[in-house]
């Protein structure tokens, strides 16, 4: 029986995929030439479908991003350890253009999240007990701002950025002779 | 510094505090007078601090000179 012009069109489909999968070599290295000999005319072709179809296009990407997570989450690890150094200036200086954005972004996740954050504290002050009795211990040597400032502030009304740097810096200097003294005492 | 040098601000306190340590540290000062020492100092600095909390509690932005670093 004689085929269809569909039937046609599939059989010819059905043997094209089968000479792509037979020659992936010499395929890529056709679509390489071809596209660096028109790259402009492809950019600015494919910028006007996604223009044009903006829309698709996104949840186009949206459901690639949902089929792939783990993939794109592997590749960006490997792009990340091996280009350390362009990442974490790119990181700096998108952080130093975006502040207020960036920082506003982070408060309305904080208050949207009161409890699951407090949940995930919790835990982790459960998980990393000698961990936080380190850093304690370190940091009531060090005596740095925010710990002088924390006992300046703690228990009372004020906040953080109540507390001049002038009062810290005393308080620190008092810090220290009382830590002299407790130590000249106990021998 | 002068000893009779009278503490006017926050600034004059950490230095006397700092000669403190070292006077400490060296033997100069006993350890019960600098306990006693450090302990005005601190009494001060919570004045100092209680003005603040009146502050902030008014919702003011307090102008204390004692903390004024001039």
């Amino acid at each position: 029986m004689p085929l269809t012009e569909e039937e046609k069109k599939e059989r010819r489909r059905a043997n094209h995929r089968r000479w792509v999968a037979a020659n992936k070599e010499k395929v890529k290295a056709y679509s390489t030439d071809y596209y660096n000999a028109n790259k402009e005319k492809i950019k600015a072709k494919t910028r006007k479908w996604y223009v044009e179809n903006k829309e698709h296009a996104n949840n186009m990407s949206r459901d690639y991003r949902a089929k792939n997570k783990k993939a794109i989450y592997e590749k960006k690890k490997e792009y990340t350890s091996a280009n350390k150094d362009r990442v974490a200036q790119w990181q700096k200086s998108y952080y130093l253009d975006n502040k207020e954005k960036i920082k506003a972004r982070a408060k309305k996740h904080y208050l949207d999240n009161v409890d699951k954050n407090r949940e995930i504290r919790r835990n982790y002050r459960k998980e990393n007990k000698d961990k936080i009795k380190e850093i304690n211990a370190r940091r009531a040597i060090e005596l740095p701002d925010s710990y002088v400032a924390y006992q300046l502030y703690c228990g009372s009304k004020l906040t953080r950025n109540d507390i001049p740097q002038s009062l810290i810096d005393a308080k620190r200097a008092q810090m220290k002779v009382k830590c002299l003294i407790k130590e000249q005492e106990n021998g | 510094m002068a000893k009779d040098k009278k503490i006017k601000n926050i600034k004059d306190v950490r230095e006397r505090l700092e000669v403190l340590y070292l006077n400490l540290e060296s033997g100069y000062v006993k350890a019960a007078d600098g306990k006693e020492m450090a302990n005005v100092m601190g009494k001060m600095m919570s004045s100092a601090k209680l003005q603040l909390e009146y502050a902030a509690l008014r919702k003011d932005k307090p102008k204390i000179t004692f903390l004024e670093e001039k």
